[in-house]
């Protein structure tokens, strides 16, 4: 319980909306809410709140996840929300899903709320080596998650409703034809580098999907929580989630970005070949290299995509966060970076 | 006193390692650390990116005359980046072009400069790249100084 207050009407609006969407509870009163740093796709706020249910003192955290502005990636929170919903019952660590608010009425901006998971900090993609001791298992854990979403059967599931499926022959040009889209909207100079990187994935297209499944969209370093002693304890930002190629998920989450640059180790946690062991066993797919390294490029772009969408909030003075200009500066780079060295190496003469 | 670069290095320094840790756990303790390694890189990019812009336009006219495209007059250009950045860009957007083009043709000649075009990313990108200081010792450092006195006033 944090105690502290930021923003007293915003508290006020919660508690109002929280205690006529609760059932039977009473005298709701909220004791902490601070807003999260680093979640520029939403305000994120962590709220303490406690209530009378059934004449029982109650205590609860919840994560308020409300639409800025702009933001890093412009996607629906009933999306995020429908995702949580699809793979609550299988064997990963996710918050429970809670309300859904699409009405901006209540508190000024659509919002979702999700159970807060008390144990654990997020792993900084940046500082891997604070991971030592725990690397294996943590990476062992990431390719189990990523296994069993993947294994999860899209049809029907609550992601299903709210977003189209593919074909198991399209998954891989209507994530291309959306991510170009968003490259040549935002793009603020020309980007010789992702545009070529598009190209060169369209003359040498990815064999059809093993089968169709939820694709998290943004597993990686920096998205899970963990225990500090091995333990993933929430798999979290699922805004990006969406049904596709399961080999989207493990490309992105060992994007060489977010792993320290080690081409070894998966995600710069484990080796290549226990990872790929633990996605098979649990995913029920074989892993397929060529797949895996159409999607690996194309993640570097999708990246770039995302980085270029965030410079253009920020310059046009949409949202002033710099998480915004730092990703459309550092990561930016970083990924260009990425992209030319891999794809130089394909065209040398 | 003219120093940008030392002066931008040493204020984001200031920013990420000695500010930051009194907002430690406020929203805004986030955006001072952020605010404060951009300023470093600004400083770096200060110093070096007229000179950066400058090796890649002449680099692309090189590649776009090879490839027999007319990379048009820049002689004149403004020394103000926004002016070189048009420049840029233009010769930018004729490269695209020319690589297009290229990559349609089987010939070893097309290879040969594609295979170029893709050298000049390279070293465009590593150009580019920032330098990420690293403050997470001294940040560290700072922040137990800054706890350290707050329970002392207590």
């Amino acid at each position: 319980m944090s105690g502290i207050i930021e923003d007293k009407k915003l508290a006020e609006k919660f508690a109002a909306y929280a205690s006529a969407h609760m059932e039977g509870v009473t005298d709701l009163q909220i004791t902490g809410l601070t807003r999260i740093h680093g979640g520029a796709s939403r305000q994120t706020y962590s709220i303490d709140m406690t209530y009378k249910q059934d004449g029982r003192e109650m205590s609860r955290g919840v994560i308020l996840r409300r639409d800025p502005v702009d933001s890093l990636i412009d996607t629906e929170r009933k999306v995020e929300f429908a995702a949580i919903r699809s793979v609550e019952d299988i064997d990963i660590p996710v918050p429970k899903a809670l309300f859904l608010e699409e009405d901006g009425e209540p508190l000024g901006a659509p919002f979702f709320v999700m159970e807060r998971i008390n144990t654990g900090i997020p792993a900084a993609p940046f500082q891997l080596e604070a991971l030592d001791p725990f690397r294996e298992t943590l990476g062992r854990q990431m390719f189990r998650h990523m296994g069993h979403i993947a294994a999860v059967d899209p049809a029907g599931s609550p992601l299903s409703e709210v977003i189209d499926t593919p074909t198991l022959e399209t998954c891989w040009s209507r994530e291309l034809d959306y991510w170009e889209g968003e490259i040549d909207k935002h793009a603020r100079k020309p980007e010789l580098i992702a545009k070529a990187a598009i190209r060169h994935l369209r003359a040498n297209p990815p064999p059809p999907a093993q089968k169709l499944a939820i694709v998290h969209g943004d597993y990686r370093i920096g998205n899970f929580l963990h225990n500090e002693a091995g333990r993933i304890t929430a798999v979290l930002d699922w805004e990006m989630a969406h049904i596709g190629d399961p080999y989207e998920d493990i490309a992105w989450a060992a994007d060489l970005l977010w792993s320290g640059g080690d081409v070894a180790r998966a995600c710069g946690l484990i080796a290549w070949p226990a990872a790929v062991a633990e996605w098979e066993v649990t995913s029920g797919l074989k892993f397929d290299f060529a797949a895996f390294e159409w999607w690996s490029i194309f993640s570097s772009v999708k990246a770039v995509g995302i980085w270029i969408s965030s410079a253009r909030a920020f310059a046009d003075g949409a949202n002033d966060d710099p998480i915004l200009a730092f990703s459309g500066w550092f990561t930016h780079a970083a990924h260009e970076r990425i992209l030319a060295a891999r794809l130089s190496s394909k065209y040398r003469a | 006193m003219t120093d940008i670069s030392m002066i931008l290095d040493r204020i984001g320094k200031t920013l990420a390692i000695e500010v930051s840790p009194h907002l430690d756990g406020h929203y805004a303790g986030g955006h001072v650390v952020l605010a404060g390694l951009m300023a470093v890189m600004a400083g770096e990019a200060f110093d070096g990116t007229v000179d950066r812009m400058l090796h890649e336009i002449s680099d692309m006219r090189t590649l776009l005359e090879e490839g027999g495209i007319d990379p048009g007059d820049t002689r004149g250009t403004s020394m103000r980046v926004s002016a070189l950045q048009i420049v840029h860009n233009r010769l930018s957007e004729k490269l695209m072009e020319l690589q297009i083009g290229l990559e349609a043709r089987e010939d070893e000649a097309a290879k040969a400069l594609n295979a170029r075009i893709w050298k000049f990313y390279v070293e465009g990108a590593d150009a580019r790249m920032p330098t990420l200081p690293d403050i997470q010792a001294a940040r560290a450092k700072a922040l137990e100084r800054v706890l350290a006195e707050k329970a002392d006033k207590r």
